[in-house]
């Protein structure tokens, strides 16, 4: 049997740790099975979860930055796989790594109103050009691993890389793009060869203030996305938006798969805290919708509930951030995204550091990006500036 | 450098976990199958609808038992075994018995039985 990594020595000093957390495994065999379907489904999802995690990032326009994702299941009974020949106890995966840098050109304007450094912030009065890369693999191997590419005998999954450059001037809010994603399946069809399976495809992004789009073209055009992203928060007692932390995040996707459209709508209902999010889809009507509520706008810490539509079946799951760690179950947007992990516990890693106006961030990151205090200390240095 | 350690060692052990865990609870599969019927037997399948996986094909005499063999199955399959007498195998009237659904994984050893229902696995 295939031994991902030389994990020898990290065992040996791992054991008690291991040793710590054995009894709070769950018990065996609780997630339903994984499907082929499933999996080829979350596959057909990669190139627009790529853009669309590329467009959160950039919508702030921040200096740099590196954000990583793990996902982990507590035991290989948690989301086993149905394959023709049975149920196969394995490891469902999901990972992604996400990193950039902008350069600016030309004049910078001092925040004076926030003192001296630490809290000093400056912003570029022109053009700025930058270069990023975003990958991220999904799918389900019979064997764990975490570096090499998985290849078990029951190994099924997809692999997207998106990388391109940037250009913006972040004191208007206009950004334009240009990239390549290529997508391949991990798992090698037909087994005695190694097919090359990758497809190309060309990358494009147009965002302005509010509005943010991409474009995904190949041959044709394989998907597409238009939105407006209203809404503003604050941190650290900054300014407040006032009236604007109540408009919505809106989003309209061409949905290749199902040669269909999904609309997105995430509303806030207090105080950069409670969130309702909702997606349908043109032709399915009401897909999910979820209940957020967040202990602060910075999102480190904060529950949702989810409620997904699926063949005129409701599963009910959830969603609980503890700083840089997320435990889910029946996650309404994971389930979509990877095309299963229904009806049993899983944990997501995520961690990013971001550059912004000369200030270093950590936070959160699920998801490849940070979603809470990127998106706000953006606005707040773009406002404080001007 | 103490307030990032804990960190690392956490992310270390997720991003490690899959191991970890197949190390220490999902070690490899391995199978050793002892005849306990007055048949021969010839091979132990995992069968589905669209995929068959040979376990053992080793030809055990009544009594005989086969070295413990590494398979790449861990999971619920179903099983079938071959039985015979030897000059069934060259006739041809050698017979698949449907043992029906096992959790395969870890080390098994298992003992096949006949009673008035027909052949079934027991675990030793």
């Amino acid at each position: 049997m295939r031994t991902p990594i030389s994990l020898h020595a990290a065992r040996a000093a791992l054991l008690p740790l291991l040793a710590l957390l054995a009894p709070f495994a769950p018990p065996a065999s609780a997630g339903v099975p994984m499907t082929a379907a499933g999996i080829h489904r979350s596959g057909e999802r990669l190139p627009a979860d790529l853009a669309y995690g590329v467009e959160r990032a950039f919508s702030v326009g921040q200096d740099g930055w590196l954000a990583v994702h793990h996902m982990a299941v507590v035991s290989p009974e948690s989301f086993p796989y149905r394959s023709d020949l049975g149920l196969h106890h394995g490891w469902p995966f999901r990972q992604s790594v996400s990193f950039g840098a902008m350069r600016a050109f030309g004049d910078f304007a001092v925040d004076e109103t926030l003192g001296k450094t630490p809290h000093r912030r400056t912003s570029p009065q022109g053009w700025r050009g930058g270069l990023f890369f975003s990958m991220e693999r999904r799918g389900w191997d019979n064997e764990d691993f975490l570096l090499v590419r998985p290849g078990g005998d029951q190994a099924l999954g997809y692999a997207g890389y998106l990388f391109g450059a940037l250009v913006d001037r972040p004191k208007t809010g206009l950004q334009f793009g240009a990239g390549a994603l290529a997508r391949s399946r991990l798992d090698w069809v037909p087994r005695d060869g190694h097919e090359d399976l990758s497809e190309w495809t060309g990358w494009g992004r147009v965002g302005f203030g509010a509005f943010q789009s991409w474009i995904l073209a190949g041959d044709g055009v394989r998907g597409w996305s238009v939105g407006l992203d209203l809404e503003q928060r604050s941190l650290e007692g900054a300014m407040v938006p006032g009236f604007a932390r109540y408009l919505p995040r809106v989003r309209l996707e061409a949905e290749e798969l199902a040669d269909s459209l999904r609309l997105e709508w995430e509303q806030p209902l207090w105080d950069s805290r409670l969130y309702a999010r909702t997606l349908w889809s043109l032709d399915e009507g009401f897909r999910w919708g979820e209940l957020a509520f967040w202990l602060d706008p910075s999102r480190f810490f904060g529950l949702a509930a989810t409620w997904l539509r699926r063949d005129g079946d409701d599963l009910f799951g959830g969603r609980l951030r503890l700083g840089l760690l997320e435990v889910g179950y029946s996650y309404a947007p994971d389930v979509e995204s990877l095309g299963g992990m229904e009806k049993s516990v899983y944990v997501t890693l995520g961690f990013a550091i971001t550059r912004l106006s000369e200030i270093w961030y950590g936070a959160p990151g699920a998801g490849g990006f940070a979603s809470g205090i990127i998106d706000d200390g953006g606005r707040r240095a773009e406002r404080k500036v001007r | 450098m103490k307030r990032v350690l804990p960190l690392l060692l956490a992310g270390a052990a997720l991003a490690l976990q899959g191991c970890l865990f197949s190390t220490f609870l999902a070690p490899e599969s391995r199978l050793q199958l002892e005849n306990g019927t007055h048949q021969t037997v010839a091979e132990l399948e995992a069968f589905g609808p669209g995929d068959t996986v040979l376990l053992l094909g080793d030809t055990l005499a009544p009594g005989e038992r086969t070295g413990a063999r590494t398979i790449d199955l861990d999971g619920v399959f179903r099983l079938r075994i071959l039985t015979g007498d030897t000059s069934c195998f060259r006739s041809g009237c050698a017979q698949w018995s449907d043992l029906g659904e096992r959790e395969l994984g870890g080390s098994l050893r298992l003992r096949l039985k006949a009673d008035r229902d027909g052949l079934f696995l027991e675990e030793r």
